[in-house]
């Protein structure tokens, strides 16, 4: 099956500084594909660039980005920017500044609905109230008339995937949905997600920092360092059987329940600061696995039929296997 | 939450300011009815005659009803002031938010020609033009809206700087407004309170450069009425016939410092600080 988005290559230089590189990864119509990773490596410039928002300094500066076969960098922008919001639409990490402070609630969700469905204001007005309740969210027609300020940050965040429902895309980039939400909120809002995927059948790529919530939320995940994807893989396999140090090392680095540990694990070092000059390994200085061949550059190796990591030690283990995304 | 309206009448020095100039319009657009006289009625016999029944503020140099000139002065006065503060808002917002939008090339030559009329004073400025044009209410209004575009600009141009760099801009981007749609409907509404404060001033020094004008003899001519022209003409006999001066000049005082009030209070009213409460 034709995957519904195929990264391939892409590279991304903020000004002269390269911050993304050799990034492939690709998704299936319905499919949730977890994007994991600390500050700074990436995650989101990929999904910036995948949605055509780069802004200057930030540009492509090589790969591909097919959507259904057809590569989304090659298009005039105003062709990209429809697609955005019908056949793509993403929600960001901050909830209370991501709505317009100057319009009620109903005036926003309709703005995508005359926008993308080519309804009247009257229609929009209509359907908006519709999406609210998808969303979960009580007393719909009064909230309509809210504005933002008067709403808490779940239910803000709620009227931002409702906007994003209501183009009807294919593919819902969530970028740190939760992260600026409360605990008990953040469950809500990963249901409701999950929900209403099942529901319209849309892909979902879930950007986060955090890897709890990619175990319990996604079919696959990529694992990205220093605008690298280091690994990816199922995810039964990425939290069971880590191929890439640095993966490992993440796991390593939660907190256990019920087990006793005086310190939690840490990875030593830092992130490098920048990619120039690292030809190989770009987690190599931190590796406690680190050799000489790690400074060379290396492809992705596989290491089963969905999982691949780019490190030496998965090519000794599995021998050259050809690795192609999914 | 209070409503801005209901922030600016709890304002008492603004809402003395919107009283005045509610007055002051009343009389502009009713000044046939309220006049006592004709205007423009010569008393050569009466010249420079002092307050009296039939002509309550007394009489000009050459015997006109003070009071009925004022009135209709007050029309000049007042439509120069709206008018080229709407003319140079309507510029203002072109160019600050071609400047602050789109950046570049046009952001600097924008603002370098901003700058370039900044350094020359606005009077200076207007009364060449009016010299080179020709005096009258037209020109007076047109010049003076397209020589005080720049402070609206330049404060736009923050604004959207600002704002255009804010989340729920980005949101909109990422369900597919068009860059003009983002400007029009999300970034410059959101940047309209300190416009709307500026208005309100614009429109009192506009005034005030008209009756300086008018005062100079480059403003609206004879036998127009305007506060400035009248005043000019009381200027000769202030020791013997002060009231020719005084009243046009109270007039002035009163509609500046009534502008100048109300916009204070809109300052405070439009407040995004107050206004979101969080």
């Amino acid at each position: 099956m034709q995957p519904l988005l195929e990264v391939q290559d892409l590279e991304v230089c903020f000004a002269r500084r390269q911050v993304l590189r050799r990034v492939s990864f690709s998704i299936a119509p319905g499919e949730t594909l977890g994007i994991v990773g600390e500050s700074g490596s990436g995650k989101s410039v990929t999904a910036l660039s995948i949605m055509g928002l780069l802004s200057r300094p930030g540009r492509v500066t090589g790969g591909r980005v097919l959507w259904h076969g057809e590569d989304l960098l090659q298009l005039p922008p105003d062709s990209h920017r429809q697609l955005r919001g019908k056949a793509m639409a993403m929600i960001f990490q901050e909830p209370m500044t991501c709505l317009n402070p100057v319009y009620t609630v109903e005036k926003q969700i309709s703005e995508v609905l005359m926008l993308h469905r080519g309804m009247s204001k009257k229609e929009a007005a209509e359907a908006a109230a519709d999406y609210l309740e998808q969303v979960g969210i009580a007393e719909p027609m009064a909230r309509l008339r809210n504005y933002p300020h008067e709403l808490s940050g779940g239910m803000r965040q709620r009227v931002m995937i409702a906007m994003a429902l209501a183009g009807e895309p294919e593919l819902l980039i969530a970028d740190e949905p939760t992260t600026a939400l409360d605990v008990t909120v953040q469950a809500q809002i990963l249901d409701l997600l999950k929900q209403l995927q099942a529901k319209t059948g849309m892909a979902m790529i879930l950007i986060t920092h955090d890897l709890g919530l990619v175990a319990e939320n996604a079919e696959r995940g990529v694992v990205m360092y220093a605008g690298e994807v280091v690994e990816e893989g199922s995810v039964e396999e990425l939290f069971t059987n880590p191929a890439h140090p640095y993966t490992q090392g993440l796991l390593r680095s939660l907190p256990r329940w019920g087990e006793q540990q005086d310190m939690l694990y840490t990875i030593p070092g830092t992130v490098p600061r920048r990619l120039e000059g690292i030809a190989g390994c770009a987690f190599a200085e931190r590796c406690p696995l680190a050799e000489e061949r790690c400074a060379e550059p290396q492809s992705m190796h596989r290491f089963s039929a969905t999982q691949a990591a780019r490190c030496w030690r998965t090519k000794d283990k599995v021998g050259d296997a050809e690795w192609q995304s999914r | 939450m209070p409503s801005v309206l209901q922030r600016l009448f709890q304002h008492k020095l603004a809402t003395v300011g919107a009283i005045v100039l509610l007055l002051l319009v009343f009389a502009a657009l009713f000044a046939p009815w309220l006049a006592p006289n004709n205007p423009e009625d010569v008393h050569p016999e009466a010249s420079l005659r002092g307050p009296s029944r039939q002509f309550p503020l007394g009489q000009d140099p050459s015997g006109r009803c003070i009071l009925s000139r004022m009135l209709y002065g007050a029309r000049a006065s007042l439509s120069v002031g709206f008018l080229a503060g709407v003319i140079s808002l309507g510029v203002g917002i072109i160019m600050g938010s071609l400047a602050g939008y789109f950046g570049g090339w046009v952001d600097l030559l924008i603002m370098r020609v901003a700058e370039v009329f900044m350094t020359i004073p606005q009077f200076l400025l207007v009364i060449a033009a009016v010299a080179i044009v020709g005096p009258s209410f037209t020109s007076v209004l047109v010049i003076i809206g397209l020589s005080s575009w720049t402070g609206y600009a330049r404060v736009l141009r923050g604004e959207i700087l600002s704002i255009k760099q804010k989340p729920f801009v980005e949101a909109a981007r990422a369900y597919g407004s068009s860059s003009w749609r983002i400007l029009l409907r999300h970034v410059l509404p959101n940047c309209l309170s300190p416009l709307i404060v500026m208005v309100t001033l614009n429109v009192a020094s506009v005034i005030l450069l008209e009756s300086s004008l008018s005062f100079l003899g480059f403003g609206i001519q004879e036998p127009q009425a305007s506060w400035g022209s009248i005043l000019s003409q009381g200027r000769a006999y202030f020791q013997s016939a002060p009231h020719v001066a005084t009243f046009p000049g109270i007039a002035i005082m009163l509609a500046v410092l009534a502008f100048n009030l109300l916009g204070d209070g809109l300052r405070d009213a439009l407040d995004p600080k107050l206004v979101e409460g969080e």
